[in-house]
């Protein structure tokens, strides 16, 4: 459908304004909430997604797309509870204590919203409690840690090991990213898996939830 | 100091990391020494004894100068370090900062007594060269924002601050760490520092578009190098060298604006390869850096055994381009809980290794 195409067209170009009315229009249409999540939103948003994983655009423009999804999301929330649709699935994310770096976390979290995931963004400096106490709560399939710094990247396995000792880390599987962040390092601490960048973590997310 | 002083540096082959962290973690108490100029000044010096270096560098800490400016401001200390602006400050509160005292923050008091120290043992014949630290305006700016990219990319479409809050915001903020950035580099300038180490690390693909910036945008030349340009006149006239750092990914539009400030030395961390970015660097800039030392912890990534190809696979590049470099980490060395051992055996086999080629 063209409207769709169209969603997707000025999603890629950050134009918020736009994708909002685009998407009241095919709601207006009678178009299907799924069908205008996942053919036009999303579309949009992988469209981006891979255009950023091949450095076609930087940061920025992506940002400027996620924002442009959140416009035309925020329309379609309720006919999607309405319809029935739900999320992907679930992911609980956030930057581990002592480390305040949150670019990398917000674009994993807008690459995972961008494939239909639901995430609880934490935010930064979350302790292991918050964390445990986060998956007790939202009951997620993943669990993605954050950190930039090497003298916070410990605090990875602290999570880890707080999410076992809470007899909870069967219940998720923990990602884990950031500058620093190595495969072997993920596999040291029991980590489930390393991505290196956003687009590949919202890949992963996807892989492991479907696994 | 003379910038032959560089030069000469440069040619005698040494190999230097950004090491005092690494070695203030090897004393029992590194959190009191922070606080305490003279012991701080004897880390920086033991720690350029320890790589036979001139250069003693400080702790590279880039959260000072948004603590100083916010407790200024009245922001209660347990809320800075996740303080964000929603909107303008008040004209009163930026005076302040403005006229603000940033010996009041008891770290920078003794970041420049430690420089006070080493410049007057340095006055009295010893070899060691203080050296200051600060981060640069529109880093310390991105530091103020919850999203500081998306005003930034549309002041870059054309976006006036008089028709967004937002990038109004943004020109308003980078003014008031402008103001702070210099109060913080004239202390340490008064302290002694014969040169400071200015990081500017956001300023890279992350905050800024390449697409947007090839479509004629202004906003890198606006946001980062305008106000470098100016704090780069307060060395001038104070007589202080610029030590520029960036351990982002850069374009080499970005290289090319940050070597026209004209610094002694440039910086750059891993994503950069020096050897590429040569060419935009005039001969009398040393380039620094810039071996992977983030990842130093791990034996996978970054083997000892691997340590001397990379040493002279750069010293191999940038002797045939004739340009002069110091070999050196992509940042502060940082100390790692659990693996000190392994940094610091692969910071000695950088400093120390023969290249074989």
């Amino acid at each position: 459908m063209a409207i769709l195409e169209d969603i997707s067209a000025f999603l890629q170009k950050g134009k918020a304004k736009e994708v909002k009315e685009l998407v009241q229009q095919a709601i207006d249409q009678g178009i299907p909430a799924k069908s205008i999540l996942e053919d036009g939103l999303m579309n949009g948003m992988n469209i981006i997604g891979g255009k950023f994983k091949r450095n076609e655009v930087y940061v920025p423009e992506v940002l400027i797309a996620a924002r442009a999804m959140n416009a035309g999301t925020a329309l379609l929330k309720p006919h999607l509870a309405t319809a029935g649709v739900k999320a992907t699935g679930k992911v609980v994310l956030g930057t581990v204590k002592g480390d305040l770096h949150d670019i990398g976390k917000n674009l994993v979290r807008m690459m995972m919203e961008g494939k239909g995931l639901e995430v609880i963004d934490l935010g930064v400096d979350v302790s292991a409690e918050k964390f445990v106490a986060a998956v007790n709560e939202h009951k997620p399939q993943i669990v993605a840690l954050s950190a930039l710094l090497t003298t916070t990247m410990n605090e990875m396995k602290t999570v880890v090991d707080a999410l076992t000792a809470a007899g909870i880390r069967k219940t998720v599987k923990v990602m884990i990213g950031g500058a620093p962040i190595t495969q072997s390092f993920c596999t040291s601490i029991g980590a489930d898996m390393y991505t290196s960048d956003a687009a590949a973590a919202s890949d992963g997310a996807i892989e492991l939830i479907t696994a | 100091m003379d910038r032959s002083f560089y030069l000469n540096l440069a040619a005698t082959g040494k190999r230097l990391p950004v090491a005092t962290h690494l070695v203030l973690h090897e004393k029992k108490d590194p959190e009191a020494i922070l606080l305490d100029g003279k012991r701080l000044a004897d880390a920086m010096v033991e720690t350029a004894r320890k790589f036979d270096s001139p250069l003693a560098l400080p702790i590279m800490d880039l959260t000072l100068e948004k603590d100083i400016m916010l407790r200024t401001m009245g922001i209660p200390a347990a809320d800075i370090p996740t303080y964000h602006f929603h909107a303008k400050p008040d004209p009163k509160l930026v005076a302040k900062v403005a006229a603000m005292d940033v010996l009041a923050s008891p770290r920078i008091k003794a970041n420049c007594e430690s420089l006070t120290h080493i410049a007057k043992a340095m006055a009295a014949g010893n070899k060691e060269v203080p050296i200051g630290m600060s981060i640069g305006p529109f880093s310390l700016m991105t530091k103020l924002m919850k999203d500081p990219i998306t005003p930034i990319f549309m002041a870059g479409s054309g976006v006036a601050p008089e028709d967004d809050d937002d990038v109004d915001l943004l020109a308003s903020l980078l003014d008031l760490c402008e103001k702070t950035v210099h109060a913080c580099c004239l202390a340490q300038m008064k302290a002694g520092a014969k040169a400071i180490f200015l990081c500017e690390p956001a300023a890279n693909l992350v905050y800024f578009s390449p697409n947007q910036i090839k479509d004629g945008a202004t906003v890198y030349q606006d946001f980062v190098i305008a106000p470098n340009l100016r704090l780069k006149a307060l060395f001038n006239a104070n007589k202080v060298d610029l030590i520029f750092h960036d351990c982002g990914s850069l374009t080499t539009e970005m290289i090319a604006s940050f070597a026209a400030l004209d610094p002694v030395i440039i910086s750059f961390g891993s994503p950069v390869k020096l050897w590429e970015a040569e060419p935009f660097v005039p001969k009398t800039t040393v380039l620094y850096g810039n071996l992977p030392t983030k990842k130093f912890y791990s034996d996978e990534e970054v083997p000892l055994s691997g340590i001397p190809d990379m040493v002279c696979e750069i010293e191999d590049k940038l002797k045939a381009s004739g340009h002069p470099f110091i070999i050196g980490s992509e940042c502060d060395v940082l100390s790692m809980p659990g693996y000190e051992k392994t940094i610091m055996e692969k910071v000695m086999a950088f400093t120390s290794c023969g290249c074989k080629h």
